[in-house]
């Protein structure tokens, strides 16, 4: 395992490095004017020497290789840049807005797992049953409303029914436990429930393969209990797809949040990219997704590595 | 004279065979079917849309704000007095615009490197492999937004902002498909009688991963429409005031207690198509490729 850990280590590296590249030549090769976006000209006249100020403040003067240079040597002493916008480096916004996106992600996916794991084995333990038919259903459903309008009819919902609308400000996790959890619940439901929708339906399929397998019957044959084949012997083997769509479901989500933020006015790292949009700050927008990326790298190293202790054949390849 | 009555009797042949295939779609899949008929359905709007809009779908009346759904407007009316069902209509035309325009950019440019990439294989195949790893290792939807930032509103740029992170999916499908083909016989055998490459890809690769590359883009196309939907909502997608159904919703956040309705009927019309054409692909890589099936 430690030999298996250090190799998907060391692949993080160039991956990480690859991503930030494309990153910086997405930001500045295509065929757009970052400076003019800012100033917000639609070929409408421009002072040239504000604009020479502008491309000045944001390095676009020099040549592209030392511009990159600059970039990827910042990068790799984890600089992310500053915001032309806050005037705070992109790690101090980071730092006030993660928290809340954190909880809501790691809710989110809490939520989407206690849901879709048992929904699933359940589903395909009652194979072709009412229940089958209404998480299926579900699943669909789940795979086609997007989340922005389950987010507003949710809201919809208990603003009319319970008379419940979203706190002016959140408490962060540190700081009050339990009243954040609560207050994003209703966000991290809207957030989870798709993709506890995806892995609901994986976990029914993946389940149903399994409990056909000879080594499946051969335990029932030696007289365990059906829980106990379930658990110990199926779940296991069963479990191994879900596991594996949870890497890209990460990905669906942090998508997710930068909308879910947006509609439930939580001040998270998705709302701040937005924000930093809006106040047409570059420097933020392409720190933050370099942020999202080290995550996104991080997440799927992890799952690799889970990957590999619930399945040893994986270390070995 | 026998030559000809053949031909046309082939072509004859040929067409109906092409409608069975159709009428055999519709007796093995008929949510596929209805997902299709949805689908083409939101098309033809998007053509006629202008011409069947029960109002002008830009002209504001603040005698009529905000109305819930009457007669005279079965949908309400919006903020300032915009007939919704004329507005549903017309974004229609942003959604298909967007999302067939992205999926075409998308797939096309995807499957043209992955059928490059599958069939030069060695270096270059690694190099551009790598290369997609790193587009797919940010979220779609975050890279869009970045993409939205340096380029501005757009529709092309929307349509540019949504291709490039869908790249990657059709680049794997065609790739693997382009590296089994590379090995048929005959493709040897073209090689054999000093075909050129790009020829042989032309003419014997490319012919065989159509079917696939209609799959993947089927499969591709709801997701394109969510995404532009996505990006409308943030306020990142056509600029105003053409009507999309993702600005829609947005702008009616803001009178969510007062008009309700308003935030309905945009995300049903979102929900609707993308559910149409997830069963429209589903159906259609179920018939031509069961092999895609965890697509």
């Amino acid at each position: 395992m430690g030999g298996y850990i250090i190799r998907r280590l060391l692949w993080a590296i160039p991956t990480l490095w690859g991503a930030v590249t494309l990153l910086f030549l997405l930001m500045r090769v295509l065929p757009g004017d970052v400076a003019m976006v800012m100033l917000g000209s639609e070929g409408a006249a421009i002072d040239p020497v504000q604009l020479n100020a502008l491309r000045e403040e944001l390095g676009l003067n020099i040549p592209l290789w030392e511009q990159y240079a600059v970039w990827i040597l910042d990068f790799s002493h984890l600089d992310l840049g500053k915001s032309l916008w806050t005037g705070n480096t992109v790690w101090s916004e980071v730092a006030i807005r993660a928290p809340y996106t954190f909880t809501l992600l790691v809710m989110a996916m809490v939520l989407s797992v206690f849901i879709a794991i048992p929904t699933g084995i359940f589903s395909a333990l009652k194979q072709d049953s009412w229940l089958d038919y209404g998480l299926r259903s579900f699943a669909i459903a789940g795979l086609s409303i997007p989340n922005f309008w389950f987010g507003l009819l949710l809201l919809l919902l208990t603003v009319s029914v319970f008379r419940w609308s979203p706190p002016i400000e959140y408490a962060t996790i540190v700081a009050a436990p339990l009243v954040a959890m609560q207050q994003l619940t209703l966000p991290a439901i809207a957030l989870g429930w798709r993709q506890s929708a995806v892995s609901a339906r994986m976990m029914r399929s993946s389940m149903l393969e399994v409990m056909r397998e000879d080594y499946v019957r051969t335990a029932r044959s030696k007289g365990l209990r059906e829980r106990t084949v379930i658990i110990i012997h199926a779940l296991r083997n069963a479990i191994l797809p879900v596991i594996t769509i949870f890497g890209t479901e990460v990905l669906l989500l942090l998508s997710g949040a930068v909308i879910i933020e947006t509609i439930f006015n939580i001040p998270g790292i998705g709302r701040l990219l937005i924000d930093g949009i809006n106040h047409r700050d570059v420097n933020l927008v392409q720190g933050l997704v370099a942020f999202i990326t080290i995550i996104v790298i991080l997440v799927n190293l992890l799952v690799d590595l889970v990957y590999g202790w619930v399945d040893p054949r994986i270390r070995y390849e | 004279m026998t030559t000809a009555a053949a031909t046309v009797s082939t072509r004859k042949r040929a067409r109906e065979s092409s409608w069975t295939i159709i009428a055999r779609f519709f007796r093995d899949k008929p949510l596929g079917a209805a997902g299709a008929a949805v689908f083409f359905g939101m098309i033809i709007i998007a053509l006629i849309g202008p011409w069947i809009t029960p109002y002008d779908p830009l002209s504001t009346d603040v005698m009529h704000r905000l109305q819930g759904p009457s007669w005279a407007h079965l949908m309400g009316t919006d903020e300032v007095g915009r007939d919704v069902v004329s507005r549903v209509i017309l974004g229609a035309r942003v959604s298909a615009i967007v999302g067939i325009g992205a999926t075409l950019v998308g797939t096309t440019v995807g499957a043209v490197i992955g059928v490059i990439s599958g069939y030069v294989g060695g270096k270059v195949d690694m190099g551009i492999q790598r290369i997609m790893d790193m587009i797919m290792a940010f979220p779609g939807l975050v890279l869009a937004i970045a993409i939205m930032a340096v380029l501005g509103p757009s529709i092309i740029n929307v349509i540019l902002a949504i291709s490039i992170p869908s790249m990657p999916r059709a680049n794997r499908v065609i790739r693997s498909i382009a590296v089994s083909v590379k090995e048929f016989p005959y493709i040897e055998a073209a090689r054999a009688v000093g075909c050129r490459p790009w020829r042989i890809i032309l003419r014997h690769v490319i012919p065989n991963t159509l079917a696939s590359y209609l799959i993947v883009a089927t499969s591709m196309l709801g997701a394109a429409i969510l995404i532009e939907a996505s990006l409308s909502f943030l306020g990142l997608g056509i600029p105003p005031p053409h009507p999309s159904w993702g600005r829609s919703l947005s702008e009616a956040m803001q009178y969510m207690y007062k008009a309700p309705w308003l935030s309905i009927f945009p995300g049903l019309a979102i929900s609707m198509i993308v559910f149409a054409v997830n069963m429209f692909g589903d159906a259609l890589r179920d018939v031509w490729d069961p092999r895609l099936k965890r697509l």
